[in-house]
């Protein structure tokens, strides 16, 4: 006699057994990473085609416009461009991992600029038609979308760290002008004075965000080397340890807040508790609403060990086209040319937030208005190379940042730099080789 | 004594209301200061100047009153289907005896272990399958009935004395008349109180509704809060709380009002004689 | 014992005293009754699960590809990952920390809110609001009250003479942070549990205990609380399910940080599922801590169970 429990049970497990082999089923028939490379757009049939888009918030001015302008030159073309409401670059990828994942494949998404190489791995996109782009676009920036020499994503709204200052509190501190601050030991030196003067710790570095961002941006600002080419990392040098240890220098002078909350943070340095904030220039705009007239302040270049120069990493957003057909492809190249025009760009790069304009006649305007501020000229005129962020293989790029998360919230609470870095290091080429 | 006891109590009790206030006291506080009044230093309890606007500007740019009217007809689509499913399932489970009752029982409280995050992603390929993603039946579907619910109402049902049942079959009620005129009269505070729990549970969910509401015009009011919180951009503290007030506000007013019910129903619940 | 014949049944049952329960002539309209539910649970619950129990012993990949059978490789992985253990340990010492609290604080409230006259309406809404709260926007509310610098908490302990502590931020009290909120709420939602279970209590039975002589303590652990039982029993299973199944709070205030201090067993399910997609490992975990939940549930029953069901 069938109890009624077994017979439940059989039931769920033959619904659970239909499910599985039909996901085992449509795993068979996806096609192998196809790679469609842009067909020539002039072959294509406009009506016969729709274009899906996804992307985060912060591109809806530019893609409004964008949209409007591809349709009046396709008007039979169909484009589906809905935002999906993320806050942030990791939720971003998770939707669309997971539309992909049910077969809603979208011909071309918006990505952070630190999941590029796991775009790349994982969904073999296809690469950018860079001849679509308007010639005012400048191509410096590719790099940061180049992975192995082929350009897969085409950088929309690019930032650098940055470091901000409250010069009040150093006139206050009598501990000199921002921009004189070019080393590390600078910056302590500054630091001490304000405290001094304070009483209270004066520089916050937010480790809850982008503290991988932040520590390529020490490591490399000083010469170092990040991702070796052979995909471990290259940070274990002396002076790539040195440059990291500012977390527990800072620390065990009392000088950090120990704020690990990236918005956090922001709120100190806009209250006039942190004097010194380390971010990003697409903040800048955010940042100056807040302060509005409360006090001077001012961006200033990421500080080095020794004061070098080195390339920061590219951070931010980019397009990559994801599409499995060639016409889609194409389309979805031409939505990218109009996504980077000056129209566009102004949009994306303007005042609700402070990207660094990819295109040098927004760039232009965009100095020429009455919105630059002392402030925003530096986000604006911003023209150092940038790197790609990251650069480790992209199946373990999740598992990496939370690993160099890990170290630099070792380091900001006071640990021991070489020890922790190295130790890092390591776990990083372990998840690496697996 | 007694005054003692009376005042320590009082005290307590106004202990506690605090506390239980004070969060959403800090929220309104924020939502009615200035950007440069949100951070400051010292205790201060009323902000220095008021900013009314940042309620207007929540409304607008996160969409506030699209987002409240879906999230109402999420929520109580949701309610109806779970107080559908819910009820007789819940008075079988306490007073009819068949066969079976205790596999089913132990199935009930078997799903109550199995922590949401982890159906997610079976239910959002299963959803996206039938064409159903980016829609309102979406949203409500895989909540339609709720063994939390189930359980909670069966604890209430079983309470209902066996005389009342007794009397009702001697008059010879079937079971769904039964259910209607002695059973649900009788469990009525415990499905009011679920029907509470049920309504902020979906308002206030999160994961799900971003898994599956795409369109801007689906997003639920979690969702549309989530556009203040850019995490590139930075934020617009002040119309983040105001906005949080404007979302809590509806569930708070229902909450008011649910509660004459659930006084009703306990006085109601007096076993007369 | 032979079984009887159903006329034979029938012919007994009239001739016995009423039975204590409703006994159905056929099992159609209360297996009806009993449907709608299932197919719910079944389509959304039980399928789910066992589906994701399946993929605990393949590699899932993300382009939506073939599986591959591992066997139990996901579930060495997860129990040799250390922060993985860490994320179990949190969830244990969170789960301490907060259901005896949220309990007892509930049950007093509850007792409290139900034995005073005037103001009652206000006082049971004001504590039942924290229930209410929307985590998302109650986030920021949260972790500016909490703030090392400028923070209200910090800000009275300043003034009561006190150095500021680093809530948050600080790997020993993030998690005793995240249980305070937790208890804060929990606690609310218990009070619910135990003012409607008060309510089941007749008014006679407070009638004749006031006769006796019964009051306090003894009137709450002789009288009260064994007739609240199905409350209490209640009451608890909700307290346990919901700190061990903490998600939301760590979601928004910590994110399971600083160095996964306040990582719980979700959110690091969570992480593994949808921040490294590797689902296979992710289900690994959820079903362990499935494993872990029957196991509790059924020890409570053992002791708690006595007598009633």
């Amino acid at each position: 006699m069938l109890t009624k429990r077994l017979s439940l049970s059989l039931g769920a497990l033959a619904a659970g057994s239909i499910l599985l082999s039909g996901c085992a089923a449509s795993g068979a028939s996806v096609p192998a990473a196809s790679i469609a490379a842009a067909a020539n757009i002039a072959h294509c049939n406009p009506a016969e085609n729709t274009i899906t888009v996804t992307y985060g918030q912060m591109a809806n001015e530019a893609m409004a416009i964008a949209v409007a302008n591809l349709q009046k030159t396709y008007p039979d073309l169909t484009i589906n461009a809905t935002p999906p409401s993320t806050s942030n670059y990791n939720e971003l990828t998770q939707t669309i991992v997971a539309d992909i994942a049910v077969g809603n494949r979208p011909d071309l998404i918006m990505t952070g600029l630190g999941q590029l190489q796991f775009w790349v791995d994982t969904y073999s996109p296809s690469p950018i038609d860079t001849s679509v782009l308007r010639p005012t676009y400048k191509t410096q920036f590719l790099g940061a979308g180049t992975v192995d020499g082929t350009v897969y994503l085409a950088t929309n709204q690019i930032s650098a760290t940055v470091l901000l200052v409250n010069q009040d509190a150093l006139d206050s501190a009598d501990a000199g002008e921002a921009k004189d601050i070019k080393t590390l030991d600078d910056l302590v030196a500054a630091a001490e004075k304000v405290t001094a003067d304070t009483g209270q710790p004066s520089v916050s570095i937010p480790t809850d965000g982008l503290p991988e961002w932040f520590s390529q941006a020490l490591i490399q600002g000083s010469g170092e080397t990040y991702v070796n080419s052979d995909g471990t990392a290259g940070f274990g040098s002396e002076k790539a340890i040195e440059a990291l240890s500012i977390w527990p220098t800072l620390k065990n002078k009392n000088l950090e807040l120990g704020v690990v909350n990236n918005q956090d943070a922001i709120a100190q340095f806009i209250g006039g508790n942190a004097a010194f904030l380390i971010y990003t220039t697409s903040t800048i705009a955010t940042i100056q609403e807040g302060i509005g007239d409360a006090f001077n302040w001012m961006p200033v270049d990421l500080p080095s060990v020794g004061g070098e120069e080195g390339a920061l990493p590219a951070g931010g957003n980019g397009w990559i086209v994801l599409s499995e057909d060639a016409c889609r492809a194409a389309y979805s190249n031409a939505l990218i040319a109009e996504l980077l025009s000056p129209e566009a760009v102004s949009a994306a790069s303007g005042t609700s937030y402070s990207y660094i304009p990819v295109d040098t006649e927004a760039g232009d305007a965009l100095l020429a208005s009455d919105a630059a501020t002392k402030q925003l000229t530096y986000a604006w005129s911003y023209d150092k190379p940038l790197t790609p962020w990251g650069g480790f293989a992209g199946k373990d790029t999740m598992e990496i940042f939370d690993t160099v998360r890990l170290m630099t919230q070792k380091l900001q609470s006071g640990a021991d730099a070489t020890e922790t870095v190295n130790e890092t290091v390591t776990n990083i080429n372990q998840i690496v080789s697996e | 004594m007694i005054h003692v006891l009376r005042a320590g109590r009082w005290l307590v009790i106004t202990l506690a209301v605090l506390v239980s206030l004070f969060p959403f006291y800090w929220m309104l506080r924020t939502a009615v200061s200035t950007a440069d009044e949100v951070f400051f230093d010292g205790i201060s309890l009323i902000p220095a100047s008021f900013d009314w606007s940042n309620f207007a500007r929540a409304w607008t740019e996160a969409n506030l009153g699209q987002a409240i009217l879906i999230g109402s007809v999420m929520t109580l689509s949701i309610l109806a289907l779970q107080l559908i499913t819910c009820i007789p399932a819940a008075y079988v489970l306490a007073k009819v005896r068949m066969r079976g009752k205790g596999v089913a029982l132990a199935i009930v409280i078997g799903c109550l272990l199995v922590p949401g995050q982890v159906s997610l992603i079976p239910i959002f390929i299963g959803i996206n399958s039938i064409g159903l993603a980016d829609s309102l039946p979406g949203l409500v579907l895989p909540y339609m009935t709720s063994a939390f619910g189930i359980f909670l109402l069966r604890q209430q049902m079983m309470a209902i004395p066996d005389s009342l049942m007794d009397a009702a079959r001697t008059d010879g009620l079937g079971h769904f008349r039964t259910l209607r005129n002695v059973v649900v009269p009788m469990a009525a505070p415990g499905i009011a109180a679920f029907s509470v729990f049920s309504v902020f549970t979906h308002w206030n969910d999160y994961m799900w509704p971003l898994l599956i509401a795409r369109s801007p015009d689906l997003a639920t009011p979690p969702l549309a809060l989530a556009l203040f919180q850019q995490a590139d951009a930075g934020f617009d503290y002040s119309a983040l709380a105001a906005g949080a007030a404007i979302v809590t506000a509806p569930v708070i007013v229902l909450f008011l009002i649910a509660q004459k019910r659930f006084v009703q129903g306990m006085s109601g619940a007096e076993i007369p004689g | 014992m032979t079984t009887l014949l159903r006329d034979e049944k029938i012919v007994i049952a009239a001739r016995l005293p009423a039975q204590p329960l409703r006994r159905s002539r056929t099992n159609l309209v209360p297996a009806l009754f009993l449907l709608p539910a299932g197919i719910g649970i079944g389509t959304f619950v039980i399928v789910p699960a066992v589906l994701s129990l399946a993929a605990s012993f393949f590699s899932v990949p993300l382009t939506g590809g073939a599986w591959t059978w591992v066997g139990l490789a996901n579930y060495e992985h997860v129990l040799t990952d250390a922060a993985v253990l860490q994320a179990i340990g949190n969830t244990l010492v969170y789960s301490v920390i907060t259901i005896v609290p949220s309990l007892g604080i509930g049950l007093c409230l509850a007792l409290l809110a139900n034995s005073v006259a005037r103001g009652r309406a206000f006082v049971r809404t004001a504590l039942f609001l924290p229930m209410t709260a929307n985590l998302v926007a109650m986030a920021v509310v949260f972790r500016w009250l909490f703030a090392f610098q400028g923070g209200f908490i910090n800000q009275v302990l300043g003034f009561a003479g006190f150095g500021a502590v680093n809530w948050l931020g600080d790997t020993s009290t993030s998690l005793l942070t995240l249980a305070m909120v937790g208890v804060w709420r929990s606690a609310s939602f218990s009070m619910m549990i135990f003012f409607a279970g008060l309510a089941t209590v007749p008014g006679t039975i407070h009638e004749a205990t006031r006769a006796e002589g019964i009051r306090g303590w003894t009137k709450l652990t002789r009288i009260t609380l064994p007739i609240m039982k199905p409350t209490v029993v209640f009451a608890t299973v909700v307290a346990v399910l919901g700190s061990i199944q903490v998600f939301d709070t760590v979601n928004v205030m910590t994110q399971g940080g600083p160095q996964g201090a306040s990582e719980t067993i979700l959110t690091m399910t969570w992480k593994l599922g949808f921040g490294y997609f590797d689902l296979g490992a992710a289900s690994a975990l959820s079903f362990l801590l499935l494993v872990v939940l029957v196991g509790i549930g059924l020890i409570q029953r053992r002791v708690l169970a006595g007598g009633h069901k």
